[in-house]
């Protein structure tokens, strides 16, 4: 009977035991490390960019040149998969759990302007190129690190071979397409729209270029039918389906994606390709040679005496966000970070920089300017249209798509579209 | 007091054996469901701090203003109702692999093969296979000196390609789940009906059949729920494209949550589905058990 007894308080004390310890277990903070009494500090970045990263952690450890100017400081760099990186914040957001230092994609930015600190007083956005360009309800919640142009990347032997000059208007464009596809050896232009979004650069851009503003999308949230005949959306996607019409993506540009794209590319079986200048090291870590490469802009006006219009997207935004307890420390790293750091930095992976002072002397992208007077606009999309796009579903790309498959008319899709875009208004 | 000390012992051990599955449901079921309905009635895009309460504005929504979601529901349909067609070659399929033909344990194994392999290395190997650039289905077409076939990209044709791979890849279950329910019969009965002079089709019809139906019905719910909540195999494949053609209900949630920020709305679109799914699992115990 003793023996029961104990044998069942033994039992119930390691139950109690197991439970009190799971949940001070669940109950415990991990971060530590930033309220120490001895004011030492751990700085938590996350980032998504494979070269940033290992510019950071490999090439001039961020850690160990911030610990020269703040010994007290130590920071913690997490890498996440671009593919995740959103989500991954969101979650992270939602559960308090955000790193104290973070970049936020462009395409992200309103939805963050609540979440951020205002860095409006950083000596660092007063000499960021971008910083009032991209402010979300008036305040500058992230200092852009890079600004990515678009090109049009093309095989010079090809182009060689076809006794082709670069183009200069969107006809011509057109045209040397056409003379590649009638030589039936080369895909002309590489588009693997099984996966929609290859086709920013036609689809997303062409409208901001055709009005000469990279806030047209901003304007167009504005209007009740921004989608009519003769307003640049529906200029640009006629320029557009004239493209698509034209057949010069293969035999079936919706059955091959963003790999098979690249591969094609990158083998020299497709003669262009229609991307941002962050293409150009996954083409080289793809095996392609520079030699063959060749880039030019994406030339969308109508006439050689038009302007031409490029554009400019900012991208990486660090920001740091209301929960992290360490806001001060993290706002000295922005201007730290900022300063020599970045320009390092900016030159070493080859980026173009979004500082004032920083120089950027990139040969390869510079044979793209050659010769034209371009124009740069500055992507930027506000709330007021990120409000409109998310409640009507606006897809650019996926219109992309549609019009590719060739079974509506452009009339019919884009009154289809003012339609939606007014409900959407409305609501 | 000899009694009361069992039913003790008899509580603690049944309170310590509970505890940690009822803990776990709780925090990984009940307490993201009653999350999942509370989000339902606000507007959150994912990421504010503040969740504005929208009353029951998100189901209207979905109801009367969202064609494309109605849409994405048909998408869904042509999984259920290709699933459905195969059932009957899935029981004839199961009862030859009961000991009917030789080698039966090999082709077992093969047979489900398929359903232990990652869905997304399936995708991946359907991506190739239907690929237009390369693709073997188009290369055997050429071969016969027909024309090619825009497996993925045809918006007519994409949900019944994206339909076989699911076939390709969740029938094993089904056949193993039927095979089992064969090996459950009693084999007097089967025995009593060969002496009675009874051709294998009514032995199928009028014995197998009738004593599998449980197993039957757990096949058609699974088969409705699967259909009605499939997303790896046309996210994987098509992330629901061309043109969102082969976006199915899930699809169009998890895009409504992550690509427009609008969580309060998917949330209400994944109660829709559950309530879906309840319905037509009644309709179709309801109209299965007619007959019986």
């Amino acid at each position: 009977m003793v023996k029961k007894k104990l044998l069942k308080k033994i039992s119930l004390s390691l139950v109690t035991a197991t439970l009190l310890s799971t949940i001070a277990v669940g109950c415990s903070n991990s971060n530590s490390a930033s309220t120490a009494s001895d004011k030492k500090v751990t700085l938590k970045m996350a980032l998504w960019g494979d070269d940033e990263y290992k510019y950071m952690t490999e090439t001039n450890k961020i850690a160990d040149a911030y610990k020269k100017v703040h010994p007290n400081v130590t920071i913690e760099v997490e890498k996440i998969a671009k593919t995740e990186y959103d989500n991954t914040m969101k979650i992270r957001s939602t559960a308090n759990q955000l790193p104290d230092v973070f970049p936020v994609r462009q395409a992200n930015l309103s939805l963050y302007g609540d979440t951020m600190v205002p860095l409006n007083d950083l000596k660092a956005t007063a000499n960021n190129i971008y910083a009032k360009e991209t402010m979300i309800k008036g305040n500058v919640i992230g200092l852009p690190e890079a600004v990515f142009n678009e090109f049009v990347y093309y095989n010079k032997n090809i182009f060689k071979e076809y006794n082709l000059e670069i183009p200069k208007t969107w006809d011509e464009f057109i045209k040397v397409c056409q003379t590649i596809k009638d030589g039936k050896k080369y895909t002309p232009l590489a588009l693997g729209l099984k996966d929609s979004w290859v086709n920013y650069p036609l689809n997303e851009y062409m409208p901001m270029l055709e009005a000469g503003d990279g806030q047209y999308y901003n304007k167009m949230a504005t209007k009740d039918d921004p989608f009519t005949k003769g307003q640049p959306f529906y200029n640009a996607y006629t320029k557009i389906q004239k493209l698509y019409d034209a057949k010069v993506f293969g035999e079936d540009p919706l059955g091959y994606g963003w790999d098979q794209q690249r591969a094609m590319f990158v083998a020299g079986k497709a003669a262009m390709f229609a991307a941002g200048s962050w293409y150009k090291s996954d083409y080289n870590q793809n095996g392609g040679k520079d030699e063959n490469l060749g880039v030019f802009l994406l030339p969308t006006r109508n006439n050689a005496s038009d302007p031409f219009y490029t554009t400019a997207m900012t991208e990486f935004f660090w920001g740091i966000p209301k929960t992290s307890k360490n806001q001060k420390e993290a706002k000295e790293f922005l201007e730290w970070f900022f300063g020599d750091y970045y320009t390092q930095l900016a030159t070493t992976i080859k980026i173009k920089p979004t500082m004032n002072g920083v120089s950027y002397n990139d040969k390869f992208f510079a044979q793209a300017f050659d010769g034209v007077d371009a124009k740069s606009v500055t992507v930027f999309y506000d709330e007021k249209y990120n409000k409109v796009k998310n409640a009507m579903k606006f897809d650019v790309n996926g219109i992309g798509q549609q019009m590719m498959a060739g079974k509506t008319s452009l009339d019919s899709i884009m009154n289809d579209l003012n339609t939606q875009w007014k409900k959407a208004r409305g609501n | 007091m000899f009694k009361n000390n069992v039913k003790m012992q008899k509580n603690i051990v049944l309170v310590t054996f509970l505890f940690i599955p009822t803990i776990l449901i709780s925090l990984f079921m009940i307490y993201p469901l009653i999350r999942l309905v509370a989000l339902s009635f606000t507007s959150w895009d994912g990421l504010s701090l503040t969740k504005t309460f929208v009353g029951l504005t998100n189901f209207k929504k979905i109801i009367f203003d969202s064609p494309e979601v109605w849409l994405s529901l048909k998408n869904n349909g042509i999984y259920f109702l290709g699933h459905l067609l195969f059932i009957p070659i899935e029981l004839f399929l199961a009862f030859l692999l009961d000991k009917r033909v030789r080698y039966s344990k090999m082709f077992k194994t093969i047979t489900f093969l398929p359903y232990m392999i990652n869905t997304v290395a399936v995708a991946c190997m359907f991506i190739f296979l239907y690929s237009s650039q390369d693709g073997v289905l188009n290369s055997m077409l050429q071969f016969f000196h027909m024309d090619k076939i825009g497996w993925l990209s045809d918006p007519e044709i994409v949900n019944y390609s994206l339909t076989g791979v699911s076939l390709w890849k969740f029938s094993g279950i089904h056949i193993i789940l039927f095979l089992a329910a064969f090996q459950s019969l009693q084999t007097d009965m089967l025995e009593a009906s060969i002496i009675d002079g009874a051709s294998t089709f009514k032995q199928f019809y009028h014995i197998v059949l009738p004593n599998i139906k449980p197993v039957v019905e757990l096949v058609l719910f699974l088969n409705v729920r699967g259909a009605l909540q499939i997303f790896d195999i046309p996210y994987v494949m098509t992330s629901g494209g061309p043109n969102h053609a082969s976006e199915t209900f899930t699809v169009q949630t998890i895009n409504t949550a992550f690509q427009y920020q609008n969580f309060g709305l998917a949330c209400a679109m994944a109660i829709v589905l559950m309530i879906i799914i309840i319905i037509f699992s009644i309709i179709q115990k309801k109209l299965f058990n007619l007959k019986g």
